[in-house]
């Protein structure tokens, strides 16, 4: 079980990085299913295997939909020119983040009912770098993500509350709906490059 | 016969059935869509409980809950009222669409948020409300942008508020389920007052969560602006209601009443304030929402029967109001034009109907004197009281009331002035079709005729009221 906690930590704190620092859709979706994974087995900890394993299928599926979407775009979408200012900034916020979870999160527990620190620490931490990355960009595409590392981060502590088989449907309805719909919404604003995308 | 599944099923598929008819019979395919609207507002009133229902002399049992991955919903008569108002409504924006030019997943995106929203009021543990209404923002966003409206700013914004608002819920509303018999004002409640403030905030856009409203009022087609601040508000805040009338040691807080007297107040004047600065319409009429919103706050901020009430009547005008705005709106403001203060001159003289509907509707969601929702506005002026001194009047509320109507109709005279300034090339427009001039001017008839008679009305809605039993004194 200590590998299994120990790997989940190493991927979601890869994932969470790169999908903040990178702006390659390419790394950043690899960079999302690391994370899925992540959460997937510190779920472990609480939940069983199917539900643990449904919450990594929750956001490969989401990772699949981005994919798909991204892939009518042009070239030059998938990957955003910037200078080297930008990822260093953000590479700190990332850290300034994670140091501060490692701090403010044993007063998170109240909110969940308590869970365990195992549990506590990803969760906290992938609310807030879930809100930063929502504060940072506005792109449609990245908010989606953006909300599901939020979702994710609120799951992984709510399963200690909550693991009634209609609340985990409609969490993984929640996450997917968000997806395909900020994905429509963005062919609206691109429409040239996605002319099958008309409802 | 199962009672829920009348109410969540059948408006998926009849919206299904829409979505394959629209195209080349759109007029009557909204024809029959507000039918079946009006249709389930009946059957709502209609269906019997806990006795069979006589069909054609055929006794057909029926079951008041559907169990669904072992969860309930639960039809029960508290329910019927608000069912009824949420049909209406929701008729009554499906035959206004016939008056604009909509897109073919309007009809099918309106009656599945109606079923949503059934789906919000019947599942029991009531917590998870929150999800229903989450997923009606996401569909009512899709309705916020097309290829006329192609920035999705403003609903990007607004899914985004609305996780966060959901995820506060959710948190309350399992504290709710730890907690389940907690004193009045005990310490334990106030996390979860927090929670559910910030739950319900961030939902209904309270100050300082607003900031998705003027995206969406600027980035949006009208009529669908007009559809999610009148339809999904309405429906939040009866979700909010039920939370209230379902908790006896929440309904008890005052804490809650004066968090009522303080946003509502927060809102008239903020709201109230930002529209006074606005250079687009849109924008405008945005915050005056905000701002009337506030006044059904401060409505049920009134313990009793009153401020019930005039809640419900509130919002049923706000409605009402918001409706004939985005008709009216979306003709003054055509596709992919600007609604900027300066790009309006001359637009009183081009569409003269639609320029006074959407003058009156604006004023009548402020509340001036004579039209529809001043009666509303009055009874909340004279009633609202401090919830820390019951009877003794609350002066910084009614001040925010006077100063919400007074900023609204000096913000509405801003765009009205160059609006009916004489442009240099006149050309009046009869544009929007006969049906649209004769729903603009009923709209308008309607708006002075229950101004002056608002009994035609008023006892009809107020009736809603008896939903939430326990907020009505016995």
């Amino acid at each position: 079980m200590l590998w299994i906690i120990l790997g989940g930590y190493l991927f979601i704190l890869t994932g969470t990085l790169i999908f903040t620092v990178t702006r390659s859709w390419i790394y950043a979706l690899t960079a999302f299913s690391f994370q899925t994974l992540g959460v997937g087995l510190l779920a472990l900890q609480i939940a069983s295997v199917p539900v643990a394993a449904a919450k990594c299928i929750v956001g490969w599926l989401a990772v699949t939909i981005l994919a798909i979407t991204i892939s009518h775009e042009k070239k030059e979408f998938l990957q955003d020119a910037e200078g080297t200012i930008a990822p260093i900034f953000r590479m700190a916020i990332w850290i300034l983040v994670f140091s501060s979870m490692l701090v403010l999160f044993p007063g998170l527990g109240g909110f969940f009912q308590n869970p365990p620190a195992g549990i506590l620490l990803p969760s906290g931490f992938l609310l807030g770098i879930g809100l930063v990355n929502l504060g940072i960009s506005e792109h449609p595409l990245r908010v989606s993500l953006s909300l599901l590392s939020l979702l994710q981060g609120f799951e992984l502590s709510y399963l200690w509350v909550e693991q009634s088989l209609l609340v985990l449907a409609l969490l993984a309805v929640m996450d997917l709906s968000i997806l395909v719909v900020l994905s429509i919404l963005h062919s609206y604003s691109t429409p040239v490059e996605n002319p099958g995308m008309n409802l | 016969m199962n009672a829920p599944a009348i109410f969540l099923v059948t408006p998926g598929l009849i919206a299904l059935a829409a979505y394959g008819l629209y195209p080349g019979r759109s007029r009557w395919t909204t024809v029959l869509a507000v039918l079946f609207a009006l249709l389930l507002a009946f059957a709502s009133s209609l269906i019997p409980l806990g006795a069979p229902w006589i069909i054609l002399g055929h006794p057909l049992p029926v079951s008041n809950t559907l169990s669904f991955l072992g969860r309930s919903f639960i039809f029960t008569s508290d329910v019927r009222p608000i069912i009824m108002f949420l049909c209406l409504g929701t008729a009554a924006l499906l035959a206004g669409s016939l008056a604009v030019s909509t897109n073919r997943i309007l009809i099918p995106v309106l009656l599945l948020v109606l079923s949503l929203l059934f789906a919000s009021l019947f599942i029991q543990p009531f917590l998870y409300s929150s999800f229903f209404l989450f997923l009606s923002v996401v569909l009512l966003s899709l309705l916020l942008s097309d290829t006329s409206h192609p920035s999705p700013r403003g609903a990007v914004r607004w899914i985004s508020y609305s996780v966060l608002g959901t995820l506060f819920l959710l948190l309350a509303g399992s504290g709710i389920s730890a907690y389940s018999n907690l004193p009045a004002d005990s310490v334990k409640m106030e996390p979860i007052l927090i929670q559910l403030c910030l739950g319900f905030g961030l939902l209904l856009s309270f100050p300082p969560f607003h900031f998705w409203l003027p995206e969406v009022a600027d980035d949006s087609p009208p009529y669908s602006v007009s559809l999610v601040l009148s339809l999904y508000v309405g429906g939040v805040i009866f979700v909010l209601l039920r939370f209230l009338d379902g908790f006896a040691w929440l309904r008890q807080s005052s804490a809650v009443y004066l968090v009522f007297l303080l946003a509502g107040s927060g809102m008239c004047v903020i709201g109230s304030s930002l529209s006074l600065v606005q250079n687009r319409l849109g924008r405008c009429v945005g915050f005056l929402s905000l701002s009337n919103l506030g006044v059904v706050f401060l409505s049920l901020s009134i313990t009793g029967p009153v401020g019930l009430k005039g809640g419900m009547l509130l919002l049923a005008l706000r409605g009402l109001s918001l409706l004939v705005w985005g008709v009216s709106f979306h003709n003054l403001r055509p596709k992919q034009a600007s609604d900027h203060i300066a790009d309006l001159r001359g637009r009183a003289f081009s569409s003269p109907v639609a320029f006074s509907a959407a003058l009156l509707s604006g004023l009548s969601l402020v509340g001036l004197p004579g039209l529809f929702s001043f009666p509303a506005f009055w009874t909340v002026l004279r009633s609202v009281t401090d919830p820390g001194s019951p009877g003794s009047p609350a002066v910084i509320p009614q001040l925010a009331i006077l100063f919400s109507m007074v900023a609204g109709i000096l913000s509405l005279y801003r765009f009205a002035r160059p609006m009916m300034q004489v442009p240099l090339a006149l050309s009046i427009s009869r544009g929007g079709g006969r049906l649209f001039r004769a729903l603009l001017l009923v709209s308008i008839g309607s708006i002075f005729l229950l101004g002056v008679f608002p009994q035609i009305l008023s006892p009809w809605i107020s009736n809603a009221a008896s939903a939430f039993p326990n907020l009505l004194p016995k």
